[in-house]
């Protein structure tokens, strides 16, 4: 990128710089390294990118290798729309939620509408709000919502042709079962829909051992995939959960390759389900954790961006820019949040999101300042989303695409950080791919030492964390928790005791047979039965928890790896 | 922070299954082994499996970690079942996200100390360490 004599004199200068630094600080040494710990220098140069090639490394926006944006013009166009997060108590107590961040300011695709919304950790899991499993959690973190009928409590007087609605649980199928089922009530064309199902189906990544095993969990993700590319092509069907694997452990290069290698694990599953990758591949969007160190996670951002894209052309022959485009939804870092002085961490998220800004991400969710406390509170909600809004309407980042393009370091550490990524894909390949990799637990106890590792050096004070160990005071002002409405369990448990009671139970049960049977013949290979027959049961009045139970009659459901707790 | 003692202190680490982070209890039992604990982790579904597994390692003490509002309904029950089976002397400590207005409830029903997020791992060390020598 530089000529000879741009070369030389900055060799020239860099020997002065290198001599002052030696007589100045006596000999002392500034390097040190990324949290992911690859070296760097308190300094870069234009030798340091000299054997960069501009046009296909670095290029320009919405050209491949999209490394700069997917598109020609980004924010100045289209800013990130807001997707916080938000769900809790009963459907209708989340819809109080979501109108008011909605005149608040939420704003989606083109100033339109956009919900994120969050399932109770019994719907997370397929189970009914009245199995014992279930007591004490109903609610409590999520929305508990279960079959057509809460849809509707929630959703009422919606234009979902207009609204972008993110569903986020892990057994995916059933839920999605019946927000079809709501739609097709209301009449709405299944290809009008417009929004997110995140497919978590096999991603035990952040911690549970329970949800479907591996290769059934594939089948399944593949056959709600199947079904959008034949009738929601517009559909966003699958999530990969960067954040949840931040959260567990990952470093910023173990995020991004983690999340390629699951990726193409999907795409390969498709592909063997006989779906070309320029159908299946747009739907696949990256959740991506935005973390403290700030130029490593842009410079992940940008790397991940060319990587996804060079294997999505490369290995998977896409020709739609859609296939090859990363499509990222931000969550910015929870496990440096801390419960010390929690007001600081609105300091913490501000950064996070600058960074994800300066990254090009194209949706952004930011954590309540009351994260390590409980879900937010409607404070700490709207505060997340002023986070947002200064961004765009008063800092200028917004006006120039790609801005840090350039910067001799952000683009030594782009490609380093490439580098690093590729290395562990490598790895994940010698292991005989992600599936093998995943199993083994290679991959897990790789996040388990990390996170282990992160706690170590906080608690040696090695890690700084404002206010938790280091400018600690004496007095904590507290913090209330936010607490969903504690009649919800009771009034959930009669709803779904009432569904069942008043439907025609002879009706069900032919359903969730007809599912079993569909679910073996995915077993065998056959795709395109299996998710219609989960509409059809919702639509038979099953329950998401019952349709998950007749799913595992034929996938194995339960710990799938066993990785020692220190390693 | 290693312990001063020759007997092996056992405690049971435990997260209900479908609690989906697990990072904090994880690290905590971690540093547990490394200070000289022998640590089992279980991921439970009923509360009554938390006190079979218990009485069955024969362990000092009971680490149940919540991301949610759950240890309201749990965390009664394992302690009552405790007493019931005779096994009252095991020490029950909770943890992860504990709003700091629920810790006096805690104690009031038989928690000894809770350790939430951003707890000194050494203050627990310290206390299991020194009750259970």
């Amino acid at each position: 990128m530089f000529d000879e004599k741009s070369l030389s004199q900055s060799q020239k200068l860099k020997e002065q710089y290198e001599g002052a630094v030696a007589k100045i600080y006596e000999g002392k040494d500034f390097s040190s390294t990324t949290s992911s710990g690859i070296p760097i220098k308190p300094v870069y140069t234009p030798l340091d990118i000299k054997d960069i090639d501009f046009e296909k490394d670095i290029g320009l926006p919405g050209i491949y290798p999209y490394m700069r944006s997917n598109y020609p013009i980004h924010y100045q166009f289209q800013p990130w729309i807001n997707q916080q997060v938000h769900g809790y108590g009963l459907p209708e107590h989340t819809r109080e939620r979501m109108d008011m961040l909605a005149d608040a300011g939420m704003k989606g695709y083109f100033g339109g509408r956009s919900y994120n919304l969050v399932w109770d950790v019994p719907s997370y899991f397929g189970v009914d709000p009245d199995e014992p499993d279930a007591q004490g959690y109903q609610g409590k973190d999520g929305v508990c919502c279960v079959t057509d009928e809460d849809f509707a409590r929630m959703l009422h007087d919606i234009d979902l042709t207009k609204t972008n609605i993110v569903l986020i649980n892990g057994d995916t199928l059933p839920m999605f079962a019946h927000f079809i089922a709501y739609a097709d009530s209301q009449g709405i064309p299944r290809d009008r829909l417009r929004g997110n199902t995140m497919n978590w189906e096999f991603t035990a990544w952040y911690s549970s051992n329970f949800l479907w095993e591996t290769e059934g969990a594939l089948k399944l993700a593949t056959d709600l995939i199947y079904f959008c590319t034949k009738e929601m092509p517009r559909w966003n069907h699958t999530n990969i959960q960067g954040h949840g694997i931040s959260e567990t452990g990952a470093d910023a290069v173990h995020q991004m390759a983690l999340c390629i290698a699951t990726g193409m694990a999907v795409t390969d599953s498709c592909v063997a389900a006989g779906l070309n990758p320029d159908s299946s591949i747009p739907g696949i969007g990256f959740q991506i954790a935005q973390c403290n160190d700030f130029f490593e996670y842009i410079c992940m951002f940008r790397a991940w961006r060319k990587l996804w894209a060079s294997v999505t052309r490369e290995r998977y022959g896409c020709k739609r820019p859609a296939s090859m485009h990363l499509r990222t939804h931000t969550h910015t870092s929870c496990f440096e949040l801390s419960k010390k002085q929690p007001l600081v961490n609105l300091i913490r998220s501000a950064y996070h999101a600058l960074g994800a800004v300066l990254s090009g991400t194209t949706a952004m969710e930011v954590p309540g300042y009351d994260e390590p406390i409980g879900i937010p509170s409607e404070e700490a909600a709207i505060l997340s989303l002023r986070i947002q809004q200064v961004l765009l309407h008063e800092t200028g980042v917004t006006r120039v695409s790609d801005p840090l393009a350039g910067s001799y370091y952000v683009e030594w550490l782009t490609h380093r950080m490439e580098e690093e990524a590729q290395k562990v894909l490598k790895q994940i390949e010698d292991a005989g791919g992600f599936v093998k990799a995943h199993k083994s637990g290679l991959l897990m106890s790789h996040l388990r030492k990390n996170a282990n590792k992160w706690r170590q050096d906080v608690d040696s004070d090695k890690k700084v964390v404002v206010g938790w160990n280091k400018y600690v005071m004496p007095k904590e002002e507290k913090i209330k928790a936010f607490r969903p409405d504690p009649e919800v369990a009771r009034v959930a448990i009669e709803r779904i005791k009432a569904y069942r009671a008043k439907r025609d139970q002879a009706r069900t049960d032919g359903a969730l047979n007809a599912l079993v049977e569909a679910a073996e013949r995915l077993n065998k290979g056959e795709y395109g039965h299996v998710m219609p027959a989960c509409i059809e049961a919702a639509k038979a009045k099953a329950t998401a928890g019952e349709i998950s139970k007749a799913l595992r009659k034929v996938f194995k459901w339960g710990p799938q790896y066993s990785v020692p707790l220190a390693s | 922070m290693k312990l001063q003692s020759n007997k092996k202190i056992k405690v049971l680490l435990t997260k209900h299954w479908m609690e989906i982070h697990d990072r904090g209890v994880k690290s905590v039992a971690a540093r547990l082994r490394d200070a000289g604990f022998e640590v089992v982790y279980i991921g439970y579904q009923s509360p009554e499996e938390v006190v079979t597994s218990a009485i069955q390692e024969d362990v000092d003490a009971v680490g149940m970690s919540f991301s949610t509002g759950a240890y309201e309904v749990h965390v009664p029950k394992v302690i009552g079942l405790l007493k019931e089976k005779g096994a009252e002397d095991v020490m029950v400590i909770v943890g992860g996200l504990i709003p700091d207005e629920d810790v006096d409830w805690l104690k009031k029903q038989g928690v000894k100390e809770v350790f939430g997020a951003g707890s000194d791992i050494d203050e627990l060390i310290k206390l299991i360490g020194e009750e259970k020598k």
